[in-house]
């Protein structure tokens, strides 16, 4: 300790640079796993907050709900699989004509069976079981746009009328605002007479149909397109941002420990053991580290303040943590390297030797 | 006059390098005694193997054959770890330039001794203002290294020395770097401290001039030991009989 906050204290420049380093590249992986995250919610949030523990699909469309299709006897046929009520789910995009002077709006119908549909998170009015006809569930977004509750809706392509019943929290799929319909309202688009459905949802054991997919909801959101391809683009960027910067510390404090090596010499030969020298390196990287990690997540909770409302940006405490305890490993690790150095160092080297 | 306490036996010391096929003898058995209050100058040119005595007495080196007895403790069979631990306690080493540590203030170059000591804070910060008084670097306790002189660094060199209460000192040509006036202040204060702290102290250098302040004088040749009894019978005053 003694050492280490005295060298930073007297080196002050040099350590605030190297913090300086360390605090950009982190603010970097902050912001990019922010918005990987906030990407993949507004990619898939509706999909991963369905309320049911199975989703059924057809064999063709590999878990993605969105590519499967199911027929009026196919559902009956998993209905009578599954001991437990099944509900039918039918995802449709569609349009809302927007009120006077306001824009229309893309969104999705999530259209399922209101009596066998568990009750979502709602923020006002009636939840899912208490909609009758063509009483709709829409998302807040819908609120921000200036809609209330018992506003009337009209569907672009259908030009058919719904009421909002209720508004459900952050519920988009596909960075679309989701709507929660009544399967027999006949609201939403119908597709081809065959596969009026995509897939049937229920809660209960794990069953497996023969001719159909069951996965969970996690496992449908890794199948749609696209979905695991832009995450896994990000990880790529996470992982090797890590590996940069936990490489910048640890070349900076080796080439630091090698500038040193005659003063660590004189150290050893006055009686200081590797493990008190060690641990003054081990000090300075934790505290560079600790210190940089402070500074970036409040840089990025400052970001996200001022981000505009349409960038999907999500940071959660348990995020800042986990990539924090992740960064002063993998810095731990690369100090390594320097301790490697100082266990090498030679005491003798301070005999007979002038500056 | 009172038998003083030996602080230092070396018997029958060697020490062999391999150099290829061949072995060097670069200390050729070696025998010397020292007791406390005891200054002791090596001579001789260099490659006659003053270091490497230096660093064995140090126990930076253990000897190929024979026995170093520091304090009643024979330390040429140590293993690193006790090593380290003899010289953080019984030995206090003045290399060749000051090699203080740059960003520690005079203050602290001299408190960190007693830190890797793990020394009670009081004793050490007494400690350090008792060798600062002694050494006049009162005025300069919370400079850096950068600010000092040459003379004024050795001397924190000769002070940080002491920090540790050692049996012995080691001085390896304290006095290279210095002019002939300054070398002899910083050789005179090794001397003092010796003297009054009943330390023992053996100083490694060419410097024929610094050799009246000390009270024996060895001469070193191809790892052979010869007393110098010429520079006793000069009996130049010691500034301690002063």
């Amino acid at each position: 300790m003694f050492l280490a906050l005295k060298e930073m204290k007297r080196a002050k420049l040099r350590y605030i640079l190297l913090s300086l380093i360390m605090v950009s590249i982190l603010f970097l992986v902050f912001f990019m796993t922010g918005l990987a995250n906030g990407l993949s919610f507004a990619d898939s949030s509706s999909l991963q907050k369905i309320k049911a523990d199975y989703i059924v699909t057809n064999e063709e469309a590999e878990g993605a709900v969105i590519n499967s299709e199911l027929t009026q006897e196919q559902f009956k046929e998993i209905s009578s699989s599954i001991e437990e009520p099944a509900s039918p789910l039918s995802l449709t995009m569609s349009t809302i004509t927007g009120k006077e002077n306001q824009k229309d709006t893309d969104m999705i119908y999530f259209s399922v069976d209101p009596e066998h549909y568990a009750d979502l998170p709602i923020i006002e009015g009636k939840n899912i079981s208490e909609i009758t006809g063509k009483e709709v569930l829409v998302n807040e977004s819908f609120k921000k746009d200036g809609y209330e509750l018992n506003d009337r809706l009209i569907d672009e392509s259908t030009e058919k009328t719904m009421t909002i019943a209720g508004f459900i929290e952050n519920q988009t799929y596909s960075f679309l605002p989701v709507i929660y319909s009544d399967i027999d309202s006949g609201i939403h688009p119908t597709k081809s007479n065959e596969g009026i459905y995509n897939a049937v949802v229920y809660n209960g054991a794990k069953t497996d149909i023969a001719g159909f997919d069951t996965s969970t909801n996690e496992e449908a959101v890794q199948s749609m397109p696209g979905y695991s391809e832009t995450q896994g683009s990000f990880t790529v960027m996470k992982v090797f941002m890590f590996i940069i910067s936990a490489f910048v510390s640890a070349v900076f404090f080796y080439v630091m420990t090698i500038q040193k090596t005659n003063q660590f010499g004189v150290l050893k030969a006055m009686g200081a053991t590797t493990f008190y020298i060690s641990k003054s390196i081990v000090t300075q990287v934790l505290l560079l580290t600790l210190f940089s990690l402070s500074a970036s997540a409040t840089a990025v909770v400052g970001m996200a303040q001022i981000l505009p409302e349409g960038v999907p940006f999500q940071a959660s405490v348990s995020l800042v943590l986990v990539t924090g305890a992740v960064f002063i490993l993998l810095n731990l690790a690369g100090s390594l390297l320097s301790l490697y150095k100082v266990t090498k160092i030679d005491p003798l080297e301070a005999i007979g030797r002038s500056e | 006059m009172i038998m003083s306490e030996e602080i230092l036996t070396l018997q029958h010391l060697s020490k062999f390098f391999p150099d290829g096929d061949r072995t060097i003898t670069v200390l050729d058995d070696i025998s010397l005694s020292m007791k406390e209050g005891e200054f002791v100058a090596i001579v001789g040119p260099s490659g006659s193997g003053k270091s490497t005595l230096l660093s064995i007495i140090g126990a930076l080196l253990t000897p190929t054959k024979g026995k170093v007895i520091l304090d009643g403790k024979d330390i040429s069979a140590f293993k690193p770890a006790q090593l380290t631990a003899t010289r953080a306690s019984n030995i206090g080493f003045i290399f060749q330039s000051p090699n203080l540590i740059p960003y520690l203030t005079i203050k602290d170059q001299l408190l960190l001794i007693g830190k890797i000591n793990n020394i009670n804070k009081k004793a050490n910060r007494n400690k350090m203002n008792e060798l600062v008084r002694e050494l006049g670097l009162e005025h300069r306790v919370n400079n850096y290294p950068s600010s000092l002189s040459g003379g004024e660094k050795q001397r924190v060199a000769i002070g940080r020395a002491f920090m540790n209460d050692p049996k012995i000192i080691l001085a390896d040509e304290p006095t290279a770097s210095l002019d002939t006036e300054r070398g002899r202040t910083v050789v005179e204060k090794i001397a003092y401290e010796v003297k009054t702290r009943r330390k023992a102290a053996i100083m490694v250098t060419h410097d024929e001039r610094m050799l009246g302040v000390c009270d024996r004088v060895l001469h070193m040749e191809d790892g052979k030991l010869i007393e110098d009894n010429q520079a006793e019978k000069k009996n130049h005053p010691t500034p301690a009989q002063t």
